[in-house]
């Protein structure tokens, strides 16, 4: 066992940067790859056209507001500017506040002030219409408590009286200096709250993070094509332990050493992610490493050259990938086909199982391989 | 003239090896169909409510004073937006319950004295449990929730508004408080009904593409580009230094070799595009004229031949196989990204829409979508003409360099 080691390691010392670059791939490809799409999500812009027919200060200070969210940018136009470019998906959906807007706030009426054009392909209308429903929500809340003050005045008597605009006033004062009711938003297993802008519940990190490693794995595994040329494999027959037990002790090595960094990459994405990490999670990584080793090593003992063996992992990673919902969750099509849990080892790994069929399968075809060889040597 | 003669024989051969590996052709086409079906399912099944079940939210309730038991009857077992989210009253153990055997996905809890610190203006604050094996919906139910908290927060700094001038009024007490109750309920009720802000028009111009369309045409642009890119990895294959060196005694240099390939690729490539360009049109029902297929073969030729010289490109400068392989895959997926077929290039963030023009599969399926959906009669070759003859003497003098330096 010295031995393989020691001749592995004198294998790796001739390459020491590309075993290192392969080994520390998962983690950086991972990093890269949420960080980006985490600034690219808070950096989308949907492109609005906002059309103002009326010209009163509540309409101007309306579309101020709308144009402080950082969600849209504002196209202001005309309409039927707006409409053609609308028409042309050039923008993602027209508002216009109608004339008299200002007027039917102040008398309490603020159904249909406001009109929205959409598209077919107007995919971000909901949170934009949200965000705007919002403020003219606000608006008219305040224009009714107003009122409301107004009519308490006229019935109870009493010699105050407050201006209108005053109220408004106090209001808003009010909506910003009391705290007021807000919600927190927290995942059952976790303990700390997430913030308002993580937008880490929809990237599966860990998903993300199988797919990378399944490739590696795969790639890194190439030694067995290599050490099964025919050149080289006349030297194995001067050993003194079978080729199968030494094609094993050296999958054992390269398993022990993936393992390693595998808690190396763990470790950094915990921290990096600020994603809570129990005993539970280290086990089913550990048996995940496991599964895919064994199969890394099944499947490139079925492999003469190295070529096709790269294309084929490139395309079951990209395959279990999908399948087992590591880009996207696949929660919707489990729930049809109770069976499609059982279809890849990534699914298991993320919903945390640590015993799988998948393991069991594999281990038990290795098994097979490695005792089935060794009784047909033994006739000849 | 031997240069010539050279490239020729190398397309033979190319041609040959594809021969030989003519039964891994069509599974190797066929798989890209294949992911993009998978992928395609999982969306719609992610976003399309399953018809059996919708949402299950639980509500919690810890402050059982007078008004949350009304308002929790009053929402208990009933459902929103249709059928789609089904609220169900749990005690805090059940809820948890309930999230650990997944049969809820996020449950509410409205805490102690919830209304007397809404009257009195002190800080209150709705918690929301969401089940981490159902993050799209409690992600969906947390968006909900926190519109309906902002509008509420709104109404209540508006209730405390009036609250505060009755106080100076000659109201008694109790009187004053019956008022407050039935602007609370008033308010719920303008809070819930926002929908009416806002009076939608749907524009429908039947003319210009519908989603259906655009994400056919994307589709079939996806997945040409997969076929170019796995026609050119299988005709890749490593040789040895040693043969190299015995080619080189003929005269046969990297570039000849690489134009060969570059070749056999491109034109295999393009006769599948086109092969399902002519599927997708007649599936469609578009109406095409010949003019038009020509003006599709020179943009998606283009389109290949840039993309070609990227893929050779990474050859070129990458010497170990593996990495190259995985560069190549990184760039595939760039190149379709950005090129706006997955998303919209209407929703890309600012900085990028700036870099968007001067993007080669940006700019093509900009023109394809242009040509094929929208019946536009005339495409702008400037920029995809200057890039592909800027990169295709990029990629010879590459070539040239790296010859010189293997010698």
């Amino acid at each position: 066992m010295k031995a393989i080691l020691y001749t592995r390691a004198l294998h790796w010392s001739k390459q020491p940067f590309s075993m290192i670059c392969w080994l520390f791939l998962p983690i950086i490809a991972t990093c890269t790859f949420v960080t980006i799409a985490n600034q690219w999500q808070s950096e989308t812009q949907i492109p609005v056209g906002l059309v103002i027919e009326d010209d009163s200060i509540m309409a101007e200070n309306l579309s101020q507001s709308i144009s402080d969210i950082s969600l849209i940018t504002i196209k202001e136009m005309n309409k039927d500017e707006a409409l053609v470019q609308l028409e042309q998906h050039q923008l993602d959906s027209v508002f216009v506040i109608k004339d008299g807007y200002q007027e039917s706030i102040q008398n309490n009426s603020r159904n249909q002030v406001i009109t929205a054009y959409v598209s077919d392909m107007s995919l971000a209308y909901s949170p934009v219409k949200e965000a705007i429903t919002s403020y003219v929500q606000q608006d008219a809340g305040n224009a009714k408590a107003a009122h409301v003050v107004e009519q308490l005045v006229t019935e109870y008597g009493g010699d105050k009286s407050w201006g209108w605009e005053e109220i408004i006033v106090r209001s808003k004062a009010i909506q910003e200096e009391e705290a007021l009711l807000h919600s927190t938003f927290t995942f059952y297993d976790q303990m700390e709250p997430e913030q308002e802008n993580s937008g880490i519940t929809l990237w599966n990190v860990w998903g993300i993070w199988a797919f990378f490693a399944f490739l590696t794995t795969f790639f890194i595994y190439d030694w067995v094509i290599k050490e099964q040329r025919s050149a080289i494999k006349v030297r194995l027959s001067l050993l003194r332990i079978s080729f199968r037990s030494y094609m094993l002790r050296n999958a054992f090595v390269y398993l022990v050493l993936l393992g390693m960094f595998d808690l190396i990459n763990v470790l950094v994405l915990s921290v990096y992610f600020d994603q809570s990490i129990n005993l539970a999670q280290v086990i089913a990584i550990v048996s995940f490493r496991l599964t895919i080793s064994i199969g890394a090593f099944l499947f490139a003992l079925y492999f003469r050259t190295t070529f096709l063996f790269y294309i084929s992992s490139i395309l079951a990673a990209i395959f279990f990938s999908v399948i087992g919902g590591a880009f996207i969750p696949i929660d919707g099509l489990t729930d049809r086909y109770e069976w499609l849990t059982y279809a890849s080892p990534i699914h298991a790994f993320l919903k945390g199982q640590v015993i799988k069929a998948w393991l069991i399968v594999l281990l038990v075809i290795l098994f097979i391989w490695y005792w089935r060889k060794e009784k047909v040597n033994a006739y000849r | 003239m031997s240069s010539l003669k050279r490239i020729l024989f190398f397309i033979k051969q190319y041609q040959e090896q594809l021969q030989k590996k003519w039964k891994s052709i069509p599974l190797l086409l066929l798989f890209p169909i294949l992911i993009i079906g998978l992928s395609l399912t999982v969306i719609i099944t992610l976003f399309l409510p399953n018809d059996e079940e919708s949402i299950q939210v639980g509500l919690v309730d810890l402050d059982q004073s007078e008004e949350t038991t009304m308002l929790v009857s009053v929402i208990d077992d009933s459902t929103l937006l249709g059928s789609y989210i089904h609220i169900s009253k749990y005690s805090e153990e059940e809820a948890d319950r309930a999230i650990e055997n997944g049969s809820i996905s996020t449950y509410i809890i409205f805490p102690e004295n919830f209304t007397d610190d809404l009257y009195k203006g002190n800080t209150v604050e709705i918690s929301i449990i969401g089940n981490p094996n159902m993050p799209v919906d409690s992600y969906m139910i947390k968006e909900l929730m926190d519109s309906m908290t902002r509008y509420i927060a709104s109404a209540q700094a508006n209730i405390l508004t009036i609250d505060e001038y009755a106080q100076q009024l000659p109201i008694d007490d109790a009187k004053r408080q019956e008022i407050l109750m039935k602007q609370f309920n008033q308010f719920m009720l303008f809070t819930i009904s926002n929908d009416k802000v806002i009076h939608e028009k749907e524009i429908a111009n039947i003319a210009t593409s519908s989603p259906l369309q655009y994400f056919s045409l994307s589709g079939w642009f996806v997945l040409f580009t997969i076929w170019i890119v796995s026609i050119y990895i299988l005709l890749g294959k490593e040789e040895s230094m040693s043969m190299w060196n015995r080619m080189r005694l003929y005269g046969v240099t990297i570039l000849q070799r690489l134009v060969s390939r570059f070749i056999v690729s491109l034109l295999y490539g393009l006769i599948l595009a086109l092969f399902g360009f002519y599927l997708l049109i007649n599936v469609m029902g578009i109406e095409f004229y010949l003019i038009d297929y020509a003006r599709i073969s020179a943009l998606v030729s283009l389109y290949s031949i840039l993309f070609l010289v990227g893929l050779s490109l990474i050859d070129l400068l990458i010497k170990s196989n593996k990495l190259a392989l995985i560069v190549q895959l990184f760039f595939t997926a760039f190149v379709l990204f950005m090129s706006g077929s997955l998303l919209p290039s209407l929703y890309f963030p600012e900085e990028v829409k700036s870099v968007l023009p001067y993007l080669y599969s940006t700019e093509t399926f900009y023109w394809l979508n242009e040509v094929a959906l929208k019946g536009r009669m005339y495409v702008d070759y400037t920029l995809l003409l200057t890039l592909a003859v800027t990169s295709i003497f990029v990629l010879i003098a590459i070539a040239i360099w790296k010859e010189r330096r293997q010698s």
